[in-house]
């Protein structure tokens, strides 16, 4: 991978791309898995380093991306640097808005046997996802009343984060969700009779067990040792 | 403090002594208001040893808390926080007999929980309700256990902080802090006259809320009407988790510290399926081992406030590990699980 490749994803991150090279850049994202894989670190790390939630994307967020450029009218006339780099930042709200546009979380249905959930995380984990985050994003998705963006945890002491998301159909984040409602029923049903399990226990079985953010800890690992 | 107090001062030394700078004495000093701020603050705090005196000891106001969650008849309102998700409950508690309860969701799709004796109902929307039994100190506000001296203390530290107010109240603060960063710490607010906990917080190791509850009604002493605690859907018989006997098959090879085996039980997923129930005496680990009808390649966490899940695979076997721990206890719990070694049989 080309040392050019990852300053302008560097720079694409901080809103300081041009749209020339935004366009090229993400054809090469698309074309090279090699380097999505490192876009997609680069945002876990800078994440994980900020302690913030991590959003996925579907995997065609970059063609919404190509069809809002396609539809933006060009400017006619040289624009003051002020406003070239104002633009940038322009763009990454895009990237930040269209993430929340595209994404949508996957409804709870009844019915689903309780079996197999980690064969559901296998197929998530094999389709190949982009991942894209921006602050902007973080704060947007506090707005938005989602059942899928809530907090991760970071433990201090050197505790390995665990905060990457994979996910590319939100569809499949509800049939996990659904699958392990079995689970938390025997787990406070046996904690109760162990011990104390949680402030208010039972909450969580009175909704549907939409258990929010989905992580891939094995790219955590993977996105960890290939940026130290 | 008491430096402060003292008001330490460095001399120069006048005409004729050492030139070495010394500390004089607080009750040397000629200047009157320095003795007028040192007896302010004297009496201040001769002003706050009394309130100190009466506030219980940490364990004791736990100790007192589950007792008042136990026997006192409360209905109150409370917000639930956990991660981005708010939602609004009504508890009504009635003490009589075998002790009831019921906690109803009033924001988003209905649903409830209610508690006869050990045995617990939950009720989603437009589902058919779950029953199962439980033990006897099981609660729909549980936290701590009812001895409260039964935590241990190597994992955590009981102390007191600022008083505050909650719902009107007037409440005691006691912190229970985690010592490792394997379990979360906890806040209560404990109201001052009956000790009920009217907010609790659970904090991560960077003491950030991971989830909590405030309430913002509470009526203590109201008897609540049997139809307040009557479940909306028909209570079936509960199901009952089976014990497991004989000898253990699993191993946990780097278990978290404080951590102990409480319960081995069946699941219905397989006979070779085990449940492994674990706890600190506060918080509580889920370890579900079942033979995987399909290969996975990669380790699964997922999470919601404070609860945490995370789902390895090694060989055929799966190994789901779930908690209101940190997401780097279950970790370490389900990566360090292995089927016990057969016996050498001697020849």
């Amino acid at each position: 991978m080309n040392h050019d490749y990852r300053e302008n994803i560097s720079a694409l991150m901080d809103g300081e791309l041009g749209k020339d090279e935004l366009r090229f850049l993400l054809r090469r994202l698309e074309a090279e898995p090699e380097l999505a894989k490192r876009w997609s670190s680069y945002h876990v790390v800078r994440q994980t380093l900020r302690r913030q939630e991590v959003l996925a994307l579907r995997s065609d967020f970059s063609e919404v991306i190509f069809a809002r450029l396609q539809a933006e009218v060009l400017p006619t006339r040289q624009r003051l640097p002020l406003l070239r780099w104002a633009s940038g930042g322009a763009i990454a709200a895009a990237v930040a808005v269209a993430a929340l546009m595209v994404t949508q979380p996957g409804g709870v249905d009844d019915g689903h046997p309780a079996t197999d959930l980690a064969a559901n995380g296998a197929q998530r984990l094999n389709a190949q996802p982009l991942l894209v985050n921006a602050p902007a994003q973080a704060s947007l998705a506090t707005a938005t009343a989602s059942n899928v963006r809530d907090g991760a945890l970071q433990p201090a002491g050197g505790i390995p984060a665990l905060t990457v998301s994979t996910v590319s159909d939100w569809g499949q984040v509800g049939a996990v969700d659904r699958r392990l409602a079995p689970y938390l029923i025997q787990h406070y049903q046996s904690a109760g009779q162990a011990g104390p399990s949680n402030v208010v226990p039972y909450v969580l079985l009175t909704s549907p067990v939409n258990i929010g953010v989905v992580n891939d800890a094995q790219a955590t690992r993977e996105a960890s040792s290939g940026d130290r | 403090m008491f430096t402060a107090i003292a008001s330490i001062r460095l001399d120069g030394g006048g005409r004729g002594r050492s030139a070495v700078p010394r500390v004089s004495s607080w009750s040397s000093t000629r200047d009157p208001s320095v003795t007028r701020r040192c007896l302010a603050i004297l009496f201040g705090l001769l002003a706050t040893m009394p309130a100190l005196a009466e506030t219980p000891a940490p364990i004791e106001q736990l100790r007192q808390m589950a007792h008042s969650l136990r026997a006192l008849d409360y209905v109150g309102s409370f917000v639930f926080q956990s991660g981005l998700r708010v939602d609004t409950l009504r508890i009504v508690h009635s003490a009589a007999g075998n002790e009831s309860e019921r906690l109803t969701r009033l924001s988003g799709p209905p649903g409830e929980a209610t508690r006869h004796g050990q045995s617990i109902t939950v009720q989603q929307h437009r589902k058919a309700p779950v029953a199962f039994a439980t033990g006897a100190t099981a609660r729909l506000l549980p936290l701590v256990p009812t001895d409260a001296a039964a935590l241990p203390n190597d994992n955590y530290r009981l102390l007191i902080a600022a008083p505050d107010r909650v719902a009107g109240y007037h409440t005691n603060v006691v912190d229970i802090l985690a010592t490792d960063p394997y379990r979360y710490s906890y806040r209560l607010w404990l109201d001052i006259e009956h000790k009920l906990p009217l907010r609790v917080a659970v904090l991560d190791g960077n003491q950030s809320t991971v989830e909590q509850y405030m309430f913002v009604t509470l009526s203590v002493g109201s008897v609540p009407d049997d139809e307040a605690l009557e479940a909306t859907a028909p209570i079936t018989s509960p199901d009952v988790i089976v014990p497991l006997g004989g000898n253990a098959r699993w191993l946990v090879n780097d278990l978290p510290k404080g951590y102990s085996l409480r319960a081995r039980q069946a699941m219905s997923t397989g006979k070779d399926s085990e449940q492994l129930v674990f706890s600190d005496g506060l918080a509580s680990v889920s370890a579900y081992i079942e033979l995987t009808p399909e290969p996975i390649s990669d380790d699964v966490a997922l999470s919601r406030g404070a609860m945490n899940v995370y789902i390895h695979r090694d060989s055929s076997w799966r190994y789901t590990v779930l908690g209101n721990v940190p997401a780097a206890t279950v970790q370490r719990i389900a990566v360090s699980i292995s089927a016990v070694p057969d016996p050498v049989v001697p020849k």
